[in-house]
């Protein structure tokens, strides 16, 4: 069973929970880039958290499904409808053999994602689905897809949907949380106090491997070059013309910027959703607290 | 075998809320090498529960958590770890030989080299292939590997703008370090040659062409030998 592409978005990928185990060899492990939404969709399916899903950036296309199957939308608002009938987000949506599926442009943050009951078929690379865009592999032919591609997808079962799920998951883009960052010591208080307070804008230069944000200039005195070091997701890094770029998920395994902050894990499905001309703030927080939030997070997945 | 004597305890800190930074040293030499690789090892097979990825580097390691495992724990279990007791040792290397046409379309950078550093371009051949060189770790992109121990004179500065796509199997100058390019990729070094041979296979992860700690000589080759050896495996 296939879906058929009629019609592309702007950059649609099959995606899962990402590649891991291979940072050593300098493979990334690239995944959805809002996972929050991603597992949302899964779970509100009954599917396993990890079936691979198909990842929708700014506007999606149109799609024809040769067999009938159940699908559900999750993530940043778009426009779906089936035969002329908006569907909504969050909800299984019954599909019939023939039915064709058309998704508009975002109306808030940069992607949705579309699972399918028992996921997306696609042959997995060293245990993943996801797509690696640097290697071109992993996921649909390590690309994204194209007019007429056919994506194949598993056959499904009759489920019992559970209704009523709450997912208090916030996906506004206005503040960031962030905690100190390896290298935040060699920024001085001037520094990391423009760092947090100042506004950023998302710049059209950002990409799965890093979010390239204007704003502050966040100038060293003694600049001195870095040993390059491991590569933490989230990382934000401080270029030499003062430049910050968000570490993101596709990111090299190492570099030598030096990192004055890094994003939370419960954030990190945030800056999944920012787009270009998104403005905002990081908060500075405690390791702690970051830790909490992480550990409430998974709490919201394991119902 | 050497023992290494002065290992000090590493330095551990959190990275972020779910990643931690072990560092073993300020300084880049093979003796700290030895200590990442020694590590790394004990640290993949023994937490390969509670860590979804390491990446070692020049003198330090970085772990991942899985999600669900406390930081604060984990820290207090590498402490424990770091102040048992470890008989590091230096490890035999393996050498990879590796071919290298150092000639006309492979090599558009060798003039550029030549000029700055003042040598002809059979100095630079004879140079470049004297060295041998370590593999610290890989990174950056799959299966490129940070090599040490390029003849300072050799030393160039990279490009101003970095080119688009360098081919698979380019090696190259940038700075004060040789490389090679194991798959195409973007890059701003002085590409000095290229080998034909296959350096990355995805099928090869766990015994990969160019492994951490092996040691690397380039020897060069003529145009006609690159061809009869192109795409060939390791």
């Amino acid at each position: 069973m296939n879906i058929t592409v009629i019609k592309p978005g702007f950059h649609d990928l099959v995606q899962d929970l990402g590649r891991f185990g291979y940072s050593h060899v300098g493979i990334s492990p690239t995944g959805a880039a809002d996972k929050a939404s991603m597992k949302i969709a899964n779970i509100i399916l009954g599917n396993d958290l990890n079936d691979a899903v198909l990842e929708i950036t700014l506007f999606g296309g149109t799609y024809t499904f040769d067999r009938s199957t159940t699908i559900c939308l999750a993530g940043s608002k778009f426009p779906a409808s089936i035969k002329g009938n908006d569907i909504p987000f969050k909800k299984p949506i019954k599909i019939l053999e023939g039915d064709t599926l058309t998704i508009g442009g975002s109306t808030s943050g940069a992607r949705c994602y579309l699972a399918i009951i028992n996921g997306f078929n696609v042959a997995e690379l060293l245990g993943s689905s996801s797509t690696h865009l640097m290697s071109s592999t992993g996921g649909f032919r390590g690309r994204n897809l194209q007019k007429n591609d056919r994506l194949p997808y598993n056959k499904p079962e009759e489920r019992l949907f559970a209704i009523d799920h709450k997912f208090p998951i916030d996906l506004d883009r206005t503040i960031i949380r962030a905690t100190p960052g390896l290298q935040f010591d060699i920024f001085d208080t001037v520094q990391q106090e423009l760092f947090f307070s100042k506004e950023f804008t998302v710049s059209h230069q950002s990409n799965r491997m890093g979010i390239r944000i204007n704003g502050p200039k966040i100038l060293r005195k003694n600049p001195e070059e870095m040993v390059t070091e491991g590569l933490p997701l989230g990382a934000v890094q401080v270029t030499g013309d003062g430049d910050s770029i968000i570490t993101f998920i596709d990111h090299q395994t190492t570099g030598g910027y030096p990192k004055i902050a890094n994003v939370i894990a419960a954030d990190m499905h945030k800056v999944g959703q920012l787009r270009q001309g998104d403005c905002f703030t990081f908060e500075l927080i405690t390791m702690d607290k970051a830790e909490n939030l992480h550990l409430e997070m998974e709490k919201i997945f394991k119902q | 075998m050497n023992s290494i004597e002065d290992l000090k305890a590493p330095t551990i800190t959190p990275a972020s809320d779910r990643s931690i930074m072990i560092r073993f040293s300020t300084e880049i030499s093979e003796y700290v090498h030895e200590q990442v690789s020694y590590f790394h090892n004990i640290l993949s097979k023994k937490y390969d529960k509670k860590i979804s990825n390491i990446s070692p580097a020049y003198n330090s390691i970085l772990i991942r958590l899985e999600d669900g495992v406390s930081l604060w724990r984990m820290i207090a279990k590498l402490k424990q770890l770091f102040n048992e007791d470890h008989n590091i040792t230096i490890q035999e290397k393996k050498t990879i030989k590796i071919p290298v046409c150092y000639e006309g379309e492979f090599a558009p950078d060798i003039d550029r080299v030549s000029s700055h550093t003042r040598m002809s371009v059979e100095e630079i051949i004879h140079k470049h292939t004297k060295g041998k060189y370590l593999i610290y770790f890989l990174g950056f992109s799959p299966g490129f590997p940070y090599i040490g121990g390029m003849d300072l004179k050799l030393e160039t500065p990279r490009l101003s703008s970095p080119r688009i796509s360098v081919p698979a199997g380019s090696v190259a100058i940038g700075g004060k370090q040789t490389g090679i390019y194991p798959i195409q990729s973007p890059g701003g070094w002085n590409i000095i040659g290229r080998t034909p041979l296959q350096l990355f296979d995805w099928n090869k992860l766990t015994d990969p062409v160019l492994p951490m700690g092996g040691k690397i000589e380039f020897y060069s080759i003529n145009e006609k030998e690159y061809q009869d050896n192109q795409g060939s495996l390791f």
